[in-house]
């Protein structure tokens, strides 16, 4: 699968890179949104993993961003993410509003985890 | 304690336990992936320790002791510990010492820890450019009132708007200073507390043709004499 990984600190996207990778995978990562959206322009990633909480702009504005154009709307994402409130029952579903399907918390996601939910989405 | 002090102190508190759960989660992350990365490891459960023991010397109740300090043998200290969490983001740490720089009166300790945390602050931000020559300077400049003593960049350019937003915010927002992430901007917000218990209060200063965050701390008068 070729996933394009947006996550924000180095050592995190390094380490979360090379367990995809060693998984079989192909991944590009990408630290901002700006970027990530620079890169869906290059070739459309059969998965996205996205870390919400990122620089200058969140993952959430991402999203909006990224699913107002037509040929981005069906690539599906994991939000993989520190931030806790997105396992609130309030923002959860407004995640799932926007086509995300699965939030994963990430002091509770192994690597093993993280692979097995993105080979879920084959 | 009052209600709205223990308030604000669990407020604190949570705020340092969000900010620690990143370098726990690096470390526990990086165990798992590979036994081969144990320098790694090493540098960033060091940078865990010294996030939690500056949070922990800013919030003592005891006075501090003040005494004459060489700010050369500070900077020397903090670039020898930030010297491999450097070389991991591809930064050169320099240390320069303008104009004759006399003895300081300050604490040790506090000062050694802020200016540790203002460094790893502005690596960790400039890290994912690998296309130009990135230096952090620990530098000291005289000026009319004492000695300026801080950390300077030549890749994030710190105004004195990140040091201010960080005051007004912390506790409140997980990221204070955009262009110093998340981890950046709790490292600035506790060389900030570290700051204000050293009665020299951070501010934004240029150093050579960088800008970075540094205190004025006042020289010596005993150490001048003799």
């Amino acid at each position: 699968m070729y996933i394009l990984l947006v996550e924000p600190d180095r050592v995190l996207g390094q380490t979360y890179s090379e367990a995809l990778k060693k998984a079989g995978h192909e991944v590009v990562w990408k630290r901002s949104a700006q970027s990530a959206l620079d890169s869906l322009d290059t070739k459309l990633p059969d998965v996205i993993v996205l870390e919400l909480q990122l620089g200058l702009h969140n993952g959430v504005e991402f999203m909006y961003e990224m699913r107002s154009y037509h040929e981005w709307q069906n690539i599906p994402v994991i939000v993989h993410t520190i931030n806790h409130y997105s396992r609130s029952d309030i923002f959860e579903p407004a995640l799932k509003q926007l086509g995300i399907i699965e939030v994963l918390y990430k002091p509770q996601t192994s690597l093993k985890k993280l692979v097995r939910a993105v080979e879920n989405i084959k | 304690m009052s209600d709205s002090v223990s308030g604000g102190t669990d407020q604190l508190f949570n705020a340092l336990a969000e900010q620690l759960k990143l370098p726990l989660l690096q470390i526990a992350r990086l165990a798992e992936l590979s036994p081969e990365v144990l320098p790694t490891i090493a540098a960033i459960s060091e940078q865990a320790l010294m996030l939690v023991d500056a949070y922990v010397l800013s919030k003592q109740q005891m006075d501090l002791l003040l005494e004459p300090v060489a700010a050369s043998s500070v900077l020397y200290d903090v670039a020898q510990f930030i010297e491999p969490f450097a070389k991991q983001s591809g930064y050169q740490v320099e240390i320069d010492l303008k104009g004759n720089s006399k003895p300081i009166i300050t604490n040790r300790q506090n000062l050694q820890a802020m200016l540790t945390l203002l460094g790893t602050s502005l690596i960790e931000a400039g890290a994912e450019d690998d296309t130009a020559e990135k230096y952090l300077v620990l530098g000291t400049h005289r000026s009319a009132r004492g000695t300026v003593v801080g950390a300077f960049s030549n890749q994030i350019s710190l105004s004195q708007q990140a040091i201010n937003l960080t005051r007004q915010l912390h506790g409140r927002a997980n990221q204070t200073a955009p262009e110093l992430g998340l981890a950046g901007s709790a490292r600035l917000a506790i060389a900030d507390m570290l700051s204000e218990r050293l009665h020299a209060p951070l501010k934004a200063y240029r150093h050579r043709s960088m800008l970075g965050i540094g205190s004025l701390l006042l020289p010596s008068k005993q150490l001048i004499l003799m």
